[in-house]
């Protein structure tokens, strides 16, 4: 219980002067930021202390959620939710088969196209890593996903997605290359 | 923060594209995997007549043991004998199709029924699909979550000043704030999950490409990197000793958890035994010690101390799932599964609240968002009650939403009766559980689940009695 209050303590302090430095937005704020992840480092030496370096990492990075989650409902300005006005219902609208199509087409492009190409590139790319083979491979499970959510989230922010679905096309066959042949 | 306001638009309209094309599905993954970091309770809970105990006689389980091997119906390439945990005091032996509890001194206990726990991983894990596609599609979504924290945290420029903000007004503004806390607060958990989460099924297909490209195609080759090849064992008797065993994993490793042991090619001469133990302070699922049928020692995989690559790739499952420090992290993985869930949800309602008009789509989201956990309660109903299979009934009630969707005119109303709907299963499953186990079941092994149950009707009750004012939710 001792070690637990050593760890929880100094997080509810650090995660404290965030809300406190977020909260008076003066001139002490910077110097509370600094206090505030401090106290967060702090605890993360008390929990490990408390639960061991794995479980302790762990615990350091989800349980300031609590305590911000907690100051957050703490601080909610106190004011009536204003009701929306009730909106009109109405009947959906026809479904244009061209949106559809178009959508279901980006769907699969997205789940397929992009999934094999950073597949590849990531295989690729992992096997350049200065580590044992197993290591550069276990690399692929963060890169793989990694890669793969930025090629999604290029591809539907930009402007030119074609330009996107060609460049992943290339990186893929300069990959496959590599890697097949 | 300073982010170009042409790369906030594109962010959001990704987000948004993205969100409301996978909300669904990912709000099913979520709700499961949150409810399945209670796994072991739910087992518990669905059979609550089994004998608990932590204490038992290795002789005489060993000797039960071999009975249930040597009968010809049971044997299976893999058999599997559960030891009394914390989290799971009871012995279980089972073969690949299914499952018998055992008393403490070996003796024929009541069948192990767990349908629906399985029920519940198998929609987390698969969306109850064939394995091989599920597992990769429910991955994908680990990738998609991913992608919407990317494109999330760009089209957030105000994540500093908005911090620990959580204003009154609209109900949008409400979502709104809702959802940036959650997600931005939570973020460490939302990455771990989505990068854990993706890692089941895209493995597989990581092993593929690496396999084609360094291993003319063989996959073993790949594997074996990670994790430990079978021992090789002359022919070994049906006939297992797990006494032998026992003493040297109370020697050697007198701190470790021991988990269960599982006879590998049980249905052939090559058979053999494997201990799974848990060490303490370690994220591994476990270190893994082999012996002959004999109890010979043989030798242990070396997860908890071999190369960096195989001891993180052993971790991944319980850092997925939260089971690692007894009922500490699971509940932190409960609560922080929970805000998740309304992660996901306060999304969707906040593009519903945008639009100017209600239609279709909002009561087709109230039948998802609400209609999931009536459909979890009525599987239960089937399969802990009646014993029935619970897949059907699950889709059955998911998909009997969507339609009365289609019928009822208001999202609030819908909504209303999708939660009082809830509410009397809640107490159709407590009623019938308790005349069909008895009230010290239900407050016995079942008691986390029964509380948890309870709750959640209460909760259903405050949410009925918040929305009965007029106006008031036309979102999920």
């Amino acid at each position: 219980m001792m070690l637990f209050l050593m760890a929880a303590i100094p997080a509810l302090c650090g995660v404290g002067c965030l809300f406190h430095s977020w909260k008076s937005a003066g001139k002490h704020g910077r110097s509370l930021v600094i206090y505030g992840w401090l106290l967060l480092l702090l605890s993360l030496l008390s929990w490990i202390q408390l639960a061991g370096a794995e479980y302790g990492v762990v615990f350091t990075l989800l349980f300031p959620a609590f305590l911000a989650w907690l100051m957050i409902v703490f601080q909610r300005r106190k004011g009536r939710r204003k009701t929306s006005a009730p909106r009109t219902v109405q009947p959906m609208p026809a479904p244009s088969w061209q949106g559809i199509g178009r959508n279901i087409a980006r769907f699969l492009w997205l789940f397929t196209g992009l999934g094999v190409a950073m597949l590849l590139v990531s295989v690729a790319l992992v096997m350049q890593f200065p580590f044992a083979a197993n290591l550069n491979l276990a690399s692929a499970l963060l890169l793989f996903p990694l890669l793969w959510a930025a090629s999604v989230c290029w591809f539907l922010s930009s402007r030119n997605p074609w330009k996107v679905s060609l460049l992943s096309t290339v990186a893929a066959l300069v990959s496959s290359l590599w890697l097949l042949v | 923060m300073k982010y170009s306001r042409q790369l906030v638009k594109s962010s959001l309209s990704a987000h948004s594209w993205l969100g409301i094309g996978m909300a669904a599905v990912l709000y099913l993954i979520i709700l499961s995997g949150t409810l399945v970091v209670f796994h072991t309770h739910i087992e518990r809970w669905e059979q609550p007549l089994a004998a608990e105990f932590h204490e038992f006689d290795a002789a005489d389980v060993e000797t039960a043991f071999n009975e249930y091997l040597t009968t010809p119906d049971n044997l299976t390439p893999h058999m599997y004998l559960v030891f009394p945990s914390d989290a799971m005091p009871r012995i279980k032996f089972a073969n690949e199709q299914q499952g018998e509890y055992r008393n403490a001194d070996g003796s024929t206990g009541v069948p192990a029924y767990d349908d629906w726990a399985h029920q519940l991983s198998d929609l987390h894990y698969y969306l109850h699909l064939p394995t091989n596609i599920g597992i990769i599609l429910v991955s994908a979504m680990g990738v998609i979550l991913l992608a919407l924290i990317i494109s999330g945290l760009l089209a957030h420029p105000s994540i500093i000043k908005d911090a620990f903000a959580w204003r009154s007004g609209s109900e949008r503004i409400h979502f709104t704030d809702l959802h940036n806390r959650l997600s931005v607060w939570g973020l460490p958990f939302h990455l771990m999950m989505a990068f854990t989460g993706a890692y089941f099924g895209l493995a597989g297909l990581i092993i593929l490409i690496a396999a084609e490209a360094f291993h003319d195609g063989d996959r073993q080759a790949v594997t074996r990197q990670f994790f430990s090849g079978d021992p090789v064992v002359e022919a070994q008797p049906l006939q297992v000793n797990i006494q032998q065993p026992l003493q040297y994993l109370n020697a050697n490793v007198p701190d470790g958890q021991l988990l269960f042991m599982t006879i590998h090619e049980a249905d052939s001469e090559q058979r053999f035994q494997e201990y799974y133990v848990q060490q303490p302070g370690r994220l591994i699922y476990s270190e893994n010690y082999r012996f002959d049928m004999q109890g010979n020692f043989l030798n242990r995989a070396g997860y908890s101390d071999g190369d960096l690559a195989k001891q993180i790739v052993y971790s991944i499952y319980r850092l997925h799932f939260g089971n690692f420090a007894g009922m500490g992290s699971k509940l932190l993985y409960f609560v922080m599964g929970l805000a998740l869930t309304v992660v996901c949800v306060s999304g969707i309602n906040i593009w519903l609240n945008r639009r100017k008009h209600e239609d279709l789509l909002n009561r087709l989201w109230v039948a998802v968002v609400w209609g999931a956990p009536l459909a979890i309660t009525v599987s239960a109903i089937s399969g802990v009650l009646a014993r029935w299979p619970s897949v059907i009934p699950f889709w059955g009630v998911i998909l009997a939403a969507l339609v009365f969707a289609l019928i009822v005119q208001s999202a609030a109303r819908f909504r209303r009766q999708m939660q009082l709907a809830g509410i009397l299963a809640v107490f159709v499953l407590l009623a019938g559980y308790a005349i069909q186990f008895g009230l010290a079941a239900a407050f016995g092994a079942g008691l986390l689940l029964t509380c948890g149950l309870l709750l959640w009707a209460l909760v259903l009750g405050i949410f009925v009695i918040r929305s009965s004012g007029a106006g008031v939710g036309k979102t999920g």
